[in-house]
């Protein structure tokens, strides 16, 4: 799963650093723009629902806060 | 009758309550934060909230009032009649289907909303530019260019009224010094006219995008806009960026056969505005 989401975060932004150290959103590498195709592409490889509630940025800082994310919704 | 955001706090609590009662929500957009709290501190955030059908969020950006839904799909929303126009922009990725999204595109349709125009982000690599041409301030076609300075602005706006006021954001003049404070604005001089303009802005530590450019009517159809491009491209490589991105309107063939040349490509990201007047 994490290679996954590493792919779609890479198709979605290619310019990314996915080293670990830094926070996708607290830092500034993802827009919100940036969230809402990211969010439409889990939907659709994942087959979950990411509502609103789940749109934070604690949810989206790092690939391993998205793939607990997804985890917790395909349970 | 919309009501003003005046804390993030306050925010949190709308957005609570909103996903607590409406099982249904849907929406066009996202807002992080970090943006919420720049929109409060710009005094232009403001709320409208339809009782058990969800809340809507409004900028008030000059010319319109930008939008952002968060709203039951089974609901009835019917949009508060305000002073300026309306515009909702609806976000999404082509590389795949979203239910959510459609959902929302249907229902900005049922609250009257018309499309007004599609955007596209295009995004380029700066790995080939060259850095000379902006050490140097070399153009073509006796073309100078600067870092735009105070006593520019007013040319500068008799350009940016030249763009399309409901698919640009227009900075209030307080807003536009900032920019210039940050050596944002660039303008290009043929003869000592100032004959185009762009803001460049950063994204992130390795990406920059571009914004509000524009081409004075009488320089059109002279390769200025691609000079201007050129230009830009190699002052975000002198700056340390990687990438360049910028949306751009996608019935636009001249600009995007432009841009093109130049290396951008669209990169998936779609944009739907839908306006009520």
């Amino acid at each position: 799963m994490k290679e996954k989401v590493i792919e779609i975060l890479t198709e979605v932004r290619p310019d990314i650093e996915l080293d670990g150290s830094v926070q996708l959103i607290d830092d500034g590498e993802l827009e919100s723009f940036d969230v809402v195709a990211l969010v439409g592409e889990l939907n659709d490889e994942f087959d979950i629902n990411i509502s609103v509630k789940h749109l934070i940025p604690e949810n989206f800082n790092s690939v391993d806060a998205i793939v607990k994310l997804i985890e917790s919704l395909q349970e | 009758m919309k009501k003003a955001v005046c804390s993030l706090e306050q925010y949190f609590m709308l957005m609570d309550a909103c996903m607590e009662n409406i099982p249904d929500l849907i929406y066009n957009h996202m807002l992080l934060p970090k943006e919420v709290s720049g929109f409060i501190e710009e005094g232009k955030f403001y709320y409208e909230q339809y009782d058990g059908d969800g809340i809507i969020f409004l900028t008030d950006e000059r010319d319109f009032y930008k939008l952002y839904c968060f709203v039951s799909e089974s609901g009835n929303i019917e949009p508060a009649k305000l002073d300026k126009p309306q515009i909702i922009e609806c976000i999404y990725s082509s590389r795949r289907s979203d239910e959510q999204i459609e959902k929302m595109k249907q229902k900005v349709w049922d609250m009257g909303f018309r499309l007004y125009v599609k955007n596209i982000r295009v995004r380029t690599s700066l790995d080939e530019v060259s850095e000379c041409d902006a050490c140097m301030g070399k153009m073509k076609n006796d073309l100078t260019w600067s870092y735009a300075v105070k006593e520019d602005l007013p040319d500068i706006y008799t350009l940016w009224s030249l763009l399309d006021r409901y698919n640009s954001i227009l900075p209030k003049e307080e807003e536009a010094l900032g920019m210039i404070q940050k050596g944002e604005l660039i303008c290009v001089k043929k003869h000592g006219t100032i004959c185009a303009a762009a803001r460049m802005k950063e994204e992130n530590r390795k990406m920059a995008s571009t914004w509000l450019l524009v081409v004075g009517q009488e320089f059109r159809h002279q390769g200025i806009a691609t000079e201007l491009y050129k230009l830009l491209l190699s002052i975000a490589k002198v700056k340390g960026y990687s990438r360049v991105m910028h949306w751009c309107d996608e019935k636009n063939n001249a600009i995007q056969n432009t841009t093109e040349k130049l290396g951008f490509q669209f990169d998936g990201l779609k944009s739907n505005s839908y306006i009520l007047k």
